[in-house]
């Protein structure tokens, strides 16, 4: 079923939350809320939920507005990030439990729940484990519980918060592969919430950046990755160089060069900050006038890739360079080398941009959680 | 296991000075009485209807204490409303009063013409002065038990579980039934264990509003200080030893069906 997110705005208290958030989902799709703690990815998806009530805008399950609908019928399969398994019951139990509470006429006979439990133990790899208690399974195995249980209710759409938070590296890596087949073969529309934007970019079919309670980008993982549209998505995603440099008529000054550079579509006129990774600048000879003048403060390496601390003449700023495995024939780099750098792909951002972090209500010590439990004492 | 020796030799020792030697002075003094004297002093009309009465009213006073005291460690948990520390030390009181002073501020106030018994006596409701009386005192100093053994383990129930409920279809009495209920159940037992323990054992906050007529609202403990006053030693460890016995055998029921219910969380 596909979603539809219209002008979605929550406050704690003073702190807010989600700034009218808008975002369409399609059906089957499986979707990525990435961002660091604090920027209104778990507030969204308990939004989805019904968990939390929202100050404003519309959030649709497919032609049903859901917004006034309580969790119960919303029929959203949730998945927490500590399981919240039922302790007292079976695993059995705990994935009977969204038939087991429907009324009456609604409710499927035993036979049915039974058939249907043993189908859904099936699919998530746990058969023979029904008599188990949540207490005597690894935390991968509740993960895959407090999955099926979601499932039992053949929900309209599945939400996972940070579904492989509280797990350890290895378990992570099985379970996002795991998940990711689960998804391809039941199609129910997911949307799961996860910090670590190498989960999101392996896992989802697009991703959904959010920053401080708007969304920075939605795209597929190449679109995110190759052409972020904000500094925040740049930062979020790997340690860019941040270049200061002007824009006249066109052409692309970096301060500290003599001769300008390209500059890619409409970009815009004035200071500008030229946003580039350490894998895109490349060493270039002294001919090149558009190139940037350093000396190598550090190298290190690592693998088949060579990191250069590079200190720029004209700032000061020390810039970092990656290159690929250094071939033994080529120049070898050494600390005190004097180096040409330019960057070969590049995005440019206004400079002196005011920021969401000017704005009140915003405690960067706390968490979202914590603005959530203040809000409701 | 290293240092089982010592510490299960100290833990023996320190039970059997504190508790075993002098419960077994009692078991030891009734016991002059002969089997046949003992069984005619505990089937004697006026000891059954203590015995009946002390265990009948603590019971009952505790399973008032385990709804109540249940609704009031809920309310404490999940609101916030002002004066909450307030009352939150109020709880306590019961705990930390001379057991004389609760039992004679219920009296006056349940007396006929207390604030509140002169309110239930326009009703037809006598209570002080009649097992009715012992059984507001007994729930009054049992209170605290209920509310500080409950109020932490539902303090622990995470509001996951809860939305993991909702989000399944529960309605909300189905997850106060069948999520919160059995999380909360085993402490339940423990405070209501607890708090029916002290009840029987109450003496001094009872006395005072029981009126004490034999037959009707004499307890066990005042019994067994009349049959002392009397110098009827031996009649008094026989229903001391009584009520030993059948504290002991209570407790240890509820523990074993704690022990159950635990198992299977």
């Amino acid at each position: 079923m596909d979603i539809q997110i219209r002008g979605v705005q929550k406050h704690y208290g003073s702190f807010h939350a989600l700034r009218g958030i808008d975002l369409d989902i399609a059906s089957g799709e499986l979707l990525a809320l990435l961002g660091p703690s604090g920027s209104g990815k778990t507030t969204l998806l308990r939004a989805i939920a019904g968990l939390e009530p929202l100050d404003g805008g519309q959030v649709k399950f497919g032609d049903i507005d859901a917004t006034g609908l309580s969790v119960q019928e919303r029929k959203v399969g949730f998945v927490f990030q500590q399981y919240a398994l039922f302790k007292h019951m079976t695993v059995f139990d705990n994935i009977a439990f969204g038939l087991n509470v429907r009324p009456k006429k609604e409710r499927p006979d035993t036979v049915t729940i039974n058939k249907r439990v043993r189908e859904l133990l099936e699919l998530v790899q746990l058969g023979g484990l029904e008599k188990r208690y949540p207490a005597q399974l690894s935390g991968g195995q509740k993960q895959r519980v407090a999955l099926a249980r979601a499932l039992a209710i053949e929900p309209r759409v599945l939400l996972l918060d940070e579904p492989f938070g509280a797990l350890d590296a290895k378990v992570r890596k099985d379970l996002r592969r795991w998940l990711r087949s689960l998804h391809r073969e039941t199609g129910y529309t997911t949307i799961f919430v996860t910090h670590d934007q190498e989960e999101a970019l392996e896992l989802a079919d697009r991703v959904v950046v959010m920053n401080r309670g708007v969304i920075e980008q939605v795209g597929t993982t190449d679109e995110v990755w190759d052409a972020p549209s904000t500094p925040f998505v740049y930062d979020f995603l790997g340690t860019p160089n941040v270049l200061p440099a002007r824009v006249e008529r066109g052409a692309l000054l970096l301060n500290g060069a003599t001769a300008t550079l390209a500059t890619a579509g409409a970009a815009p006129e004035g200071p500008v900050n030229v946003y580039t990774r350490p894998n895109e600048l490349r060493v270039v000879g002294d001919d090149d006038a558009s190139a940037l003048t350093g000396k190598i403060v550090e190298t290190q390496r690592t693998g088949l890739l060579l990191r250069l601390g590079v200190k720029l003449l004209s700032s000061g700023d020390v810039i970092e360079i990656e290159l690929p495995h250094p071939d033994p024939d080529v120049q070898r780099w050494q600390i005190g080398d004097g180096i040409r750098v330019r960057p070969s792909r590049y995005s440019l951002f206004p400079r002196a941009v005011a920021t969401a972090a000017d704005e009140s209500g915003y405690d960067p010590t706390l968490t979202v959680t914590e603005h959530r439990e203040r809000s409701r004492t | 296991m290293p240092g089982l020796t010592p510490t299960l030799g100290f833990t023996l020792f320190y039970l059997g000075l504190i508790v075993l030697i002098p419960l077994a002075g009692v078991f030891f003094k009734a016991s002059g009485l002969g089997f046949a004297g003992l069984w005619k002093v505990i089937t004697s009309e006026r000891v059954l209807a203590a015995l009946s009465l002390s265990f009948g009213a603590a019971a009952i006073a505790a399973v008032l204490n385990a709804v109540f005291g249940t609704i009031v460690a809920w309310v404490f948990v999940r609101y916030e409303f002002p004066g909450k520390r307030l009352f939150d030390a109020f709880i306590d009181l019961p705990f930390a009063l001379p057991t004389a002073v609760a039992g004679i501020a219920l009296t006056a106030l349940y007396s006929e013409n207390g604030w509140i018994g002169s309110v239930l006596a326009h009703a037809g409701i006598k209570v002080a002065y009649t097992p009715l009386g012992i059984i507001v005192a007994m729930t009054f100093i049992g209170l605290p038990f209920v509310v500080r053994t409950v109020e932490p383990v539902l303090r622990e129930v995470e509001r996951d579980l809860e939305e993991a409920a909702a989000t399944l279809g529960a309605r909300r009495w189905q997850t106060v039934l069948r999520v919160i209920a059995p999380a909360v159940f085993p402490s339940l037992v423990t405070g209501f264990a607890l708090s029916f323990a002290r009840a029987v054992g109450e003496y001094g906050s009872v006395i005072f509003i029981a009126g004490n007529f034999p037959m009707v609202s004499e307890i066990a403990p005042l019994l067994i200080i009349i049959k002392l006053e009397e110098f009827d030693y031996k009649g008094a460890t026989a229903v001391a030893a009584t009520m030993l016995v059948l504290s002991f055998l209570l407790l240890l029921t509820i523990n074993l069906l704690q022990a159950w219910v635990r198992r299977r969380v």
